[in-house]
């Protein structure tokens, strides 16, 4: 189960699914999240059950993807 | 004998026999895979005085006469299929190939063919397979996009690399102490096997991605200077962070995610996002990603998180 929790300037995310975070427009980076892992970020991010939804996400939302984060 | 010369290319005058003749001077570098309505480009560059004929597998042809620089010659296809580029005539003096917008599949062997090839990039989901040992000797920029399946020892990739990406299912292996020494960006996905210790990275790497099964070792601090992008998993045990370290240059994205036992300590954790806070300015998109079996990070980092968060590059941590 993922928790977000925004603070005064940034989000923390914990959970074990992939992260995409964005910011609206671009892609700014795919994380494969652990269950013990914790993200901190300023930027808008989701989350997602695989890597093929994250992929769809990316094109429903119409992102641009500079790069891909992870293989 | 499949490689005589072929006199078309040196008497326009006859006739030309390689299109009756298979045994005539040709090469085969791809096969392009279009759907119906398809339009293949290549971008070709190509000296004075050098002339190639693309035969583009369909019946067409197109002859190319130097000097071009990066000009785009294109092809559309009819019908969906698996159709063979062949080129004839001076294709050894090929300095550049750029395949867009159709995918392709075909082998390194196949690619070595163009012996003078120095720039060679393939858009799309290509799915090029082979040893790299096979790839122009002359090559200074490769990038695959694709599912592509490249192989063998980096010992062997060209000695004048300096961009390497390929994406795909790739089973690269060897010592990194044998990547090209001038090699600025190495980016390989899949199943690779590398090894060796990071502070043997060629000096200008300004860029390294590796997934797979890599083993590679050492010291963060001994990382290239110049790197801005380092992303590697697999049974890595870069397990040290030694200090005092300064940061000069900003790896804007440094993703480390071992699977083996090791990774950094929690007190190494701390310090090494501490440096990063007070070394450099981050900004937006940059994305810092210490998970695996790293140490979790602990309060002592909580202001430099905070830091570094709001100069809006995404932190993860265990």
């Amino acid at each position: 189960m993922i928790t977000i929790k925004d603070e005064t300037k940034s989000k923390i995310v914990t959970g074990k699914k992939f992260r995409l975070v964005h910011d609206t427009k671009n892609v700014i980076a795919v994380i494969e999240g652990t269950e013990k892992s914790t993200t901190h970020t300023i930027h808008e991010v989701e989350e997602l059950e695989t890597e093929k939804e994250v992929q769809n996400y990316i094109k429903q939302k119409v992102l641009y993807s500079a790069s891909i984060n992870d293989f | 004998m499949p490689w005589i010369t072929n006199p078309w290319t040196t008497n326009p005058w006859t006739t030309n026999p390689w299109t009756t003749n298979p045994w005539m001077t040709y090469c085969s570098p791809i096969d392009a895979k279009p759907t119906a309505g398809q339009t293949l480009t290549l971008k070709l560059s190509l000296p004075a005085e050098k002339t190639v004929t693309i035969d583009w597998g369909d019946g067409n042809t197109t002859n190319v006469i130097g000097p071009v620089s990066s000009v785009d010659y294109t092809n559309t296809y009819t019908d969906a299929g698996t159709y063979p580029i062949r080129m004839s005539g001076d294709y050894q003096d090929l300095t550049r190939l750029e395949i867009k917008d159709v995918n392709v599949d075909g082998t390194t062997e196949r690619l070595g063919a163009l012996s003078g090839l120095t720039y060679f990039v393939c858009s799309g989901s290509n799915t090029l397979s082979g040893d790299v040992a096979n790839l122009p000797v002359g090559l200074t920029y490769a990038i695959f996009n694709g599912q592509n399946i490249l192989s063998g020892d980096i010992t062997n990739l060209p000695v004048d690399l300096w961009t390497f990406v390929c994406n795909g299912n790739n089973t690269l292996s060897g010592d990194i102490t044998n990547l090209p020494a001038g090699l600025r960006a190495f980016s390989c996905g899949g199943n690779n096997t590398l090894s060796g210790d990071i502070t043997n990275l060629p000096a200008g790497l300004t860029s390294l991605r590796c997934g797979g099964s890599n083993t590679l070792s050492g010291d963060v601090a001994n990382l290239p200077v110049g790197l801005t992008t380092f992303y590697c998993t697999g049974r890595n045990t870069i397990s040290d962070y030694t200090t005092p370290h300064t940061w000069t240059t900003k790896p804007a994205t440094f993703q480390l995610k071992p699977v083996a036992p090791g990774g950094l300590s929690t007190a190494e954790i701390d310090q090494l996002l501490i440096d990063f806070d007070d070394d450099l300015t981050w900004s937006s998109g940059n994305v810092i990603t210490l998970t695996g079996t790293n140490a979790a990070r602990s309060s002592a980092s909580d202001a430099a998180v905070s830091n570094i968060v709001a100069e809006g590059c995404s932190v993860t941590t265990n």
